[in-house]
């Protein structure tokens, strides 16, 4: 062999060496699932009861749930890539209502309609829970857990303040946070680097004041901002404000910083979901003696008790690889003993009416009663209204707290992005 | 064809065609969607012609992004190469507390930007961060301030938290530039009577300026493509006030899902950093040493 023909053999054995590791890493860097196997993606992160998802899965025997845990933001983001991208996993956790809808509407959601049979959620579960799963006339989102918004508290602070009866209208709830804000404790904590967290105050000012149905209008583009109602909310916003009942540089803190404030005697309540107990749970609290809830006060008692908050639901991908495993998946979710563990993981109400909800502590006891009370029950601002409004309103709410004074430049400016955004 | 031209081939064939499949492709992608009213989620979009590109400069957040963008690219030029300039100047004498401070300093280039971003928040938190504890223990608590959350305060924040990292990354660079200078050129202006500062001007910077060449333009497109800082310290918060345009684009894409028009304003981003490392590459080039 001459030189220039092994020089030749050694270039062309480089080559195919070249050519077959490209093509293994063209190839994919994951294995198709098998029958049994289902990709699992989730938005349930360390602080949101992500071992609750990991001992339901545990005990799905019908096949292998492979789970994607990724950090709550990121989720939002991640998804989005891997729908878009046309690689989606076969079940995703997603928020019932217009994030929801706008999946559904682009066509990334298939119809689980025989997990709804199968699972018979059309009996097991509460009417609005399962209309909130509904979208085209058909189930797409299986209720996994709800919550409830309620004013969260810390007992020791408010008994060191002397309020030993909480609040139920304005004026009950004024004369607390003054009462508190004299013992030398901020009454509220707002963390509202994220934004979201501020959009409760909107929810239920808007909820208390002009009721269910305007809401509704205003979610849907119907109303304006700039509507007196709206006005009248963000006029009563203020007024807390600026008499110094919310902690100072809300928007420097995140929803835990604000848990953590309460949870640390530097201020007494938070307006806050559910799962803050999970997380006050998570870091050694007890319910009732460390923290407890109030419902938002009656602001006008001609106006119907609306409850708010998040239901967190599974949705089967339209382009799922699995989706015989991930309806076999989606049964195991909907059973009552396993929506009840994940509950009690995370600080959630279970949906399937079934669950034994003995086992919930009594300040989530509490919350399901509170719910049954209401008159309706509604989603919150960001899972309302479509995500680019959304995007409008959450912006608003964050410049709000930065600088009570100028709502009404921002209300009208947002009405102009709003309207600009549902024009599309 | 010519054993030349067959070697050629081969060896400029791969990276070709990889720099097609990575670049070329994604942005005459990109540039097809910004004439569209494609949304993140749509299976189908439209031709919409120039409408995206009269959105972004019509839209008072697009603007204020451009604006916060190139003030952050002009101060992100002036301040971390004359403060990296500086420190290696410091440094360049051989001695062991110049070698400890340079194994130390090297040490926020080689973390993330990401870590970069919570050891800043850490130090900027109100109450209990770094800044705000200084202050108080020197009986100066009226300034006292939440940085990240102030919308006067929270750029210039995030500013310096990036500077901080990209001021050793201008030091290496200058560090390697000043052992490339011959010492008898700095020795013969010392003979011809030149004093420090002379020295300084008249002999080391012009002999940098290839070096500076360089150090600007990678501190202007990272100045240009700056998101993992922005998204881990502020999210582009509060009220917009940090919204680079990277993360101007993260938002109109994955929160307002209209890839069109994320799609025009990445466009813009590129052609900007096209003009700003064209200008600099010319400018060094127009006043080099070595020309």
């Amino acid at each position: 062999m001459t030189r220039l023909t092994k020089i030749r053999r050694s270039y062309a054995l480089a080559l195919i060496a070249i050519v077959a590791l490209v093509a293994a890493a063209c190839s994919g860097t994951s294995e198709d699932p098998g029958a049994g196997q289902v990709e699992v993606a989730h938005y349930y992160g360390s602080d949101l009861g992500q071992q609750g998802i990991l001992d339901v899965n545990a005990t799905f025997e019908a096949g292998e749930a492979v789970v994607s845990p990724i950090e709550h933001e990121a989720f939002k983001d991640q998804i989005l890539v891997a729908l878009a991208g046309g690689e989606p996993p076969d079940v995703f956790s997603y928020w019932a209502g217009a994030r929801t809808q706008s999946v559904f509407e682009n066509g990334h959601l298939q119809p689980i309609t025989q997990v709804f049979d199968n699972a018979d959620v059309w009996n097991n579960f509460p009417q609005a829970l399962v209309d909130a799963g509904i979208h085209g006339g058909e189930p797409h989102l299986l209720p996994f857990g709800f919550h409830y918004v309620a004013f969260f508290y810390n007992p020791h602070v408010m008994e060191a303040a002397g309020v030993t009866s909480m609040p139920t209208n304005s004026q009950e709830f004024i004369a607390a946070a003054q009462q508190i804000a004299a013992s030398g404790v901020k009454p509220i904590a707002l963390g509202s680097m994220n934004r979201w967290p501020a959009q409760f105050w909107f929810d239920f000012l808007i909820l208390r004041t002009a009721g269910p149905d305007y809401r509704a209008k205003l979610m849907s583009g119907e109303a304006s901002y700039t509507d007196p109602q709206v006005v009248a909310a963000m006029e009563l916003w203020k007024q807390l404000v600026d008499a110094g009942f919310f902690v100072d540089d809300a928007n420097a803190y995140t929803w835990t910083d604000a848990a953590d404030q309460v949870a640390n005697g530097e201020a007494a309540m938070t307006l806050m979901g559910t799962w803050i107990t999970g997380y006050w749970n998570g870091i050694g609290l007890e319910p009732v003696t460390d923290y407890d809830f109030f419902n938002f006060p009656v602001l006008d008692p001609a106006i119907e008790n609306a409850a708010l908050g998040p239901i967190d639901g599974w949705a089967l991908s339209a382009d799922a690889a699995n989706p015989e495993g991930a309806m076999a998946l989606l049964e195991h979710y909907a059973d009552p003993g396993n929506q009840l563990t994940w509950a009690l993981e995370q600080g959630a109400l279970p949906p399937n009416s079934n669950a034994d909800t003995t086992q919930l502590n009594p300040v989530m006891a509490k919350a399901l009663v509170e719910v049954g009370k209401a008159d309706s029950y509604s989603f919150n601002y960001d899972l309302a209204t479509p995500p680019p409004v959304a995007e409008v309103g959450l912006d608003m709410f964050q410049a709000f707290m930065d600088d009570p004074s100028g709502y009404a430049d921002l209300l009208s400016s947002a009405q102009s992005d709003a309207q600009a955004a549902f024009a599309g | 064809m010519r054993p030349t031209t067959r070697w050629a081939i081969l060896f400029m064939g791969p990276p070709i065609l990889l720099f097609t499949a990575i670049v070329v492709v994604p942005t005459a992608m990109a540039l097809r969607l910004s004439f569209t009213d494609a949304n993140i989620l749509g299976q189908t979009s439209q031709w919409i012609g120039f409408d995206n590109f009269v959105e972004a400069f019509t839209n008072e957040h697009v603007r204020k992004s451009i604006r916060i963008t190139l003030v952050w690219t002009l101060f992100g030029a002036l301040i971390p190469p004359a403060l990296g300039l500086g420190i290696a100047m410091m440094l360049q004498a051989n001695t062991r507390f110049a070698a400890i401070m340079k194994s130390a300093l090297f040490v926020p280039i080689s973390i993330s930007l990401v870590v970069v971003g919570q050891v800043w928040i850490w130090i900027y938190q109100p109450g209990d961060g770094l800044i705000n504890q200084m202050l108080g223990l020197v009986g100066l608590e009226s300034l006292e301030e939440a940085w990240l959350a102030n919308r006067s305060t929270a750029l210039w924040a995030v500013f310096i938290a990036w500077a901080w990292q990209q001021a050793v990354l201008a030091m290496i660079l200058y560090l390697a530039g000043l052992t490339s200078i011959p010492g008898e050129l700095v020795e013969a202006a010392r003979v011809d009577g030149a004093g420090q500062f002379q020295v300084f001007r008249r002999v080391i910077v012009p002999l940098l300026r290839p070096i500076t060449t360089v150090v600007l333009s990678l501190i202007a497109i990272n100045s240009l493509r700056n998101f993992d800082l922005v998204f881990a310290m502020t999210q582009g918060g509060p009220v917009r006030e940090t919204e680079t345009m990277p993360m101007l684009v993260w938002r109109i894409l994955f929160r307002q899902h209209e890839q069109g028009l994320a799609s025009a304003v990445s466009l813009i981003l590129f052609a900007m950093t096209l003009v700003v490392v064209g200008g600099l590459t010319w400018w060094g080039r127009r006043g080099s040493y070595v020309d």
